[in-house]
C-alpha cells in the first residue's frame, strides 16, 4: 500500500500526540463553527420551515395579498404618506412582516411598511437571485471543505465501511440541500423550507456522529495489533 | 514525517511526499473556514447610503391632494406589446410591480402614478424613484442610495436626489438620454436613465391599462 491513499481503519488510533491535538482541536473549533452557524441562523431566520420560508421566499405579495391578486388580478390598498415617515427605512428581509399580513385583499390601511424595498413599497423586499447566488458561493466552497475534512476523519474511523458510506453521502447530500432548499423556496415554492431545516439538522448529526467517534478512536481507542 | 506512533504498523504507509498535499490540503480547509460567515453577508460593495428619504421623493412626485393607493399588479401580455410598439420598451409580462396610484378625489381620473424599486449595480445596489403623469412623462425622478462603494461613480455619473433634468422626459427621451449616455462611455448614466426607463415604462403601461 506504500503511496496510496487508501482509507484503512485503525489510523487514528495511532496518531502521533501532535496529530491528536490538532485533530481534537479541528473538530472543537468545527463544532463551535456549525454551533455559530446554527445560532446566527436562529437569530437571523428562525429554525423552523415557516420562518426559512418567510425570509426566504418571493415576498413580492404576502400570503393574503395572493389570494386576492389570483381572485382579482392586483392588489389596491389606502396608502398615505405620513404614516410611513416614523418607521425605520428599508431593513433586510427578517424584519417584521406585519404589513403583509395586514394587507388584506380590500382597503385596509397597510401596517409596519418599510420604505425602499426590492419592489418598492412592499415594505420587505425578496431576495435576490444575486444575493442567493452570493450566500451559495460562499457557503458552498466553505462547505466543500467541511466534506473534506470530516469525511476524511470519518473515512479514518474503523466504523463499518457500509456506515461510513452512508455517513458521507448523508453529509454531502445534506450540504448541498441545505442551500438547495433556499433556492427551491425563493423561485419555486416556500413548501421546500423543511428541506433546509432538515439538511441543517443532519449536517449537524453528521458532524456530531463523526466528531465523536473520531475522538473515540483518537484518545480512548487502543490499535488491534496487526499480523506481520 | 509520520502520521502514526508505532513505525511497524503497515496500516499507515503513506510516503512523506504523498502526506504533504493532505497537510497542506488539511491547513488550507482550516483557514477557509474561519471566514466563512461575517463578512459575506454584507456584499462586497458596504452599505447602503441613502441620498433621501423614498417617502418624501415619492411624495413629490405625486399631485398634491389626490388619492393615492398603493397596487401591486402584473404587466399583462397586451400591456407588454403596447409597451413595446408605443413605447419601445420591451417589459417582461408577468412580472408583478408595486406602485403608488394617484387618482383624482372626485372623479377617480388617474393623475399619476410613482413607484421606487432597487436595482443591482456592479456587487451592490442602487436605489431609484420615478413618477410619471397621466401622458407617460416623468414628474421627478430620483437617485434615492447606492451602495458606498459606488456612491462616487453615482454621484458623479449621474448625480443623486432628485435628477432635474429628466422631469418632464418621455420614454423615448430616457431611451435616447440612456444610449448617449453609454457611447459617452458614462455607464453609471446609462444604467441609471435605463432602469428609470423601465419603471417609467411600467407605470405608464399598467396606468395605461387603468385609463383605457
Amino acid at each position: 500500500m506504500e503511496g496510496t491513499l487508501e482509507a484503512r481503519p485503525g489510523r487514528l488510533q495511532g496518531l502521533s500526540p501532535s496529530w491528536r491535538v490538532l485533530v481534537t482541536g479541528f473538530l472543537l473549533v468545527i463544532g463551535a463553527g456549525y454551533l455559530s452557524g446554527a445560532l446566527n441562523a436562529a437569530l437571523a431566520v428562525g429554525l423552523t420551515p415557516a420562518a426559512v420560508a418567510d425570509h426566504y421566499r418571493d415576498q413580492t405579495l404576502s400570503k393574503a395579498e395572493e389570494a386576492t391578486f389570483e381572485k382579482q388580478g392586483f392588489v389596491e390598498e389606502e396608502f398615505s404618506f405620513d404614516e410611513p415617515a416614523d418607521r425605520p427605512a428599508a431593513e433586510p428581509a427578517d424584519h417584521d412582516h406585519a404589513g403583509a399580513h395586514d394587507a388584506m385583499a380590500g382597503h385596509e390601511h397597510m401596517e409596519g411598511m418599510a420604505e425602499g424595498g426590492m419592489e418598492g413599497m412592499g415594505g420587505v423586499k425578496s431576495i435576490t437571485l444575486q444575493q442567493l447566488a452570493q450566500l451559495s458561493h460562499i457557503h458552498l466552497l466553505g462547505f466543500s471543505f467541511i466534506l473534506l475534512t470530516v469525511g476524511a476523519l470519518a473515512c479514518l474511523t474503523t466504523l463499518p465501511e457500509a456506515f461510513k458510506v452512508v455517513l458521507v453521502a448523508v453529509l454531502t447530500l445534506s450540504l448541498g440541500a441545505d442551500i438547495g432548499g433556499l433556492w427551491l423556496v425563493r423561485f419555486v415554492s416556500d413548501g421546500y423550507a423543511w428541506l433546509s431545516v432538515v439538511s441543517g439538522t443532519a449536517v449537524g448529526v453528521c458532524l456530531l456522529v463523526t466528531a465523536l467517534r473520531v475522538l473515540f478512536e483518537v484518545w480512548l481507542s487502543r490499535p488491534k495489533e496487526v499480523s506481520p | 514525517m509520520n502520521l502514526r506512533s508505532n513505525p511497524r504498523s503497515n496500516v499507515i504507509s503513506w510516503t512523506s511526499r504523498n502526506r504533504r498535499p493532505l497537510l497542506v490540503a488539511a491547513i488550507m480547509a482550516g483557514l477557509m473556514l474561519m471566514p466563512v460567515p461575517g463578512p459575506a453577508h454584507e456584499g462586497h460593495a458596504g452599505p447602503m447610503v441613502d441620498f433621501m428619504a423614498a417617502n418624501d421623493a415619492l411624495k413629490a412626485m405625486l399631485p398634491d391632494g389626490a388619492h393615492v393607493t398603493r397596487r401591486k399588479e402584473a404587466i399583462k401580455a397586451a400591456g407588454a406589446a403596447w409597451a413595446q410598439s408605443s413605447l419601445g420598451v420591451a417589459l417582461d409580462d408577468g412580472d408583478i410591480h408595486t406602485y403608488l396610484l394617484a387618482r383624482d378625489k372626485g372623479t377617480d381620473r388617474v393623475l399619476g402614478a410613482a413607484m421606487d424599486k432597487e436595482f443591482e449595480y456592479g456587487h451592490g445596489d442602487v436605489k431609484l424613484a420615478v413618477g410619471v403623469d397621466p401622458a407617460g412623462k416623468v414628474t421627478k425622478a430620483a437617485v434615492l442610495g447606492a451602495n458606498e462603494k459606488y456612491v462616487d461613480e453615482i454621484k458623479k455619473g449621474i448625480g443623486s436626489g432628485f435628477l432635474t433634468d429628466l422631469e418632464g422626459a418621455t420614454i423615448q427621451d430616457l431611451s435616447a438620454r440612456s444610449d448617449a449616455a453609454y457611447k459617452a462611455k458614462n455607464n453609471a448614466a446609462g444604467d441609471v436613465i435605463g432602469h428609470i426607463r423601465d419603471m417609467a415604462a411600467a407605470l405608464a403601461t399598467l396606468t395605461h391599462g387603468l385609463s383605457a
